[in-house]
């Protein structure tokens, strides 16, 4: 893989735009992930895009001896970083009404489980969007994106036993601040 | 024991969410955009900074002449525009310079080959295989060495026998030469397209950044040189030949496959 990668680097840098489409669908969706763990879903797709044309005019720089992966995802991380500056909350964009009730309605049985649902995806939305930002990063990377911890540590550049603790931190937050909010219901 | 039942049930809320938001992304498709704004970003820039820059000075050059022939420094240095690879009489950019080849890194002929920037030359006086290097300097920069032969003298100057280097010539301007006071220019035709031919003494060779300016590596000096278009690419050939052996070499230059 790493080798494909750097062929089609290579074939980039002469000007080959086909072979760095070919870069772009094989790390799409990684980009996609990482930058939504960021930036938040309904941002995901610009700030993804607007990292692979910055890593299009930046690869006479990407280092031919290093992966190209990591490298990629930096930029990702950085350009996603630069997009949440602009926006200034998480959650709001993240509730798309039309796919909770497509994600939701196969998961519950009946009506009463879908409202029941749906509002619990509200609560865990607005929860998220309250805790600290250091630790939603967290928790949007490692359960929302399914990164890795490596790659968790890596796109928000902490070491690998802060991604544990902020995890931990921000769990036990969620849980009591959608905890507060129900029995305040 | 409640608050891990409560953690137990965040985390798997927040996989559920993210199962959804996933398969949410994995339908998106971005290379057509990307592909495109990168395509729009070429077509900003088509000419280039430092081009623009020196057609500018060329304007103002016009309007000196009229006004006092003594301003000579206003004169246009633009000698040839060849896309990628410009070439200026002095004065060069006060910048180190060094004699040694620097053609970025060595790559097998059989890569080089498959690159869209590449040509060889067909003519009977070369048997041997060239090395193939790439430089991400300069876009697409492909060079081909030719070791130095019986009808290859050995160029003083860095020691090998030719140097064909292939550039994407919708690119940038990437490398600025200068005339130095020996070098002489003869303007002739390479299959019908504009092409210089540099002789008589070294001149110095710049690379540029994307943004115009001088990049960090040291100028080169360099010996005769022809510089012509060749279809979609600028060509760059150097060797201590005669006028009508470049020609021939330039004239015989093909692409992989042909």
């Amino acid at each position: 893989m790493v080798d494909e990668d750097l062929a089609l680097v290579v074939r980039a840098l002469t000007g080959d735009l086909a072979a760095y489409g070919a870069l772009v669908t094989r790390y799409q969706f990684d980009a996609l992930r990482v930058a939504a763990a960021i930036a938040g879903p309904a941002h995901a797709e610009d700030a993804a895009q607007d990292a692979f044309v910055r890593a299009f005019t930046a690869l006479r720089r990407f280092d031919q001896d290093r992966p190209f992966r990591p490298w990629l995802m930096t930029i990702v991380a950085n350009t996603a970083r630069n997009h949440r500056r602009s926006s200034r909350r998480w959650e709001r964009s993240t509730v798309d009404e039309e796919a909770l009730r497509h994600c939701v309605t196969p998961l519950a049985a009946t009506p009463e489980e879908i409202v029941v649902q749906r509002q619990g995806d509200r609560q865990l939305f607005a929860a998220l969007d309250r805790l600290p930002r250091a630790q939603r990063d967290v928790v949007a990377c490692r359960y929302l994106m399914d990164l890795s911890e490596d790659e968790t540590a890596n796109v928000l550049k902490i070491p690998r036993g802060t991604v544990k603790s902020r995890l931990a931190r921000g769990l036990t937050r969620l849980a009591r601040s959608i905890g507060q909010e129900s029995s305040d219901d | 024991m409640t608050e891990r039942r409560d953690h137990a049930d965040v985390e798997q809320r927040l996989i559920r969410h993210g199962a959804m938001l996933r398969t949410q992304l994995a339908s998106r498709s971005l290379a057509p955009t990307v592909l495109g704004a990168i395509g729009d970003l070429k077509a900003e820039r088509p000419s280039s900074l430092p081009r623009r820059r020196t057609r500018r000075i060329a304007g103002l050059a016009a309007a000196a002449l009229v006004i006092s022939t003594s301003t000579a420094w206003a004169i246009s240095t633009l000698v040839f525009d060849g896309g990628p690879v410009t070439v200026h009489r002095e004065p060069a950019p006060q910048r180190p310079v060094t004699r040694e080849l620097d053609l970025g890194e060595p790559i097998s002929l059989e890569l080089a080959r498959s690159l869209p920037t590449f040509v060889e030359p067909d003519v009977s006086w070369i048997d041997d295989p060239p090395t193939a290097w790439l430089d991400a300097k300069a876009p697409g920069q492909l060079s081909l060495t030719y070791p130095p032969g019986r009808a290859l003298p050995e160029i003083s100057s860095s020691g090998v026998g030719a140097v064909i280097q292939s550039f994407d010539g919708d690119g940038a301007e990437a490398i600025r030469k200068y005339l130095t006071n020996g070098t002489r220019v003869e303007r002739v035709k390479i299959d019908g397209a504009d092409a210089v031919y540099l002789y008589g003494g070294d001149h110095l060779l710049f690379y540029l950044e994307a943004d115009g300016g001088y990049a960090q590596a040291p100028g080169q000096v360099v010996g005769n040189a022809l510089i012509f278009r060749h279809g979609t690419l600028t060509v760059r050939i150097e060797a201590d030949l005669s006028l009508g052996q470049m020609v021939e070499l330039a004239e015989s230059l093909r692409a992989s496959g042909d």
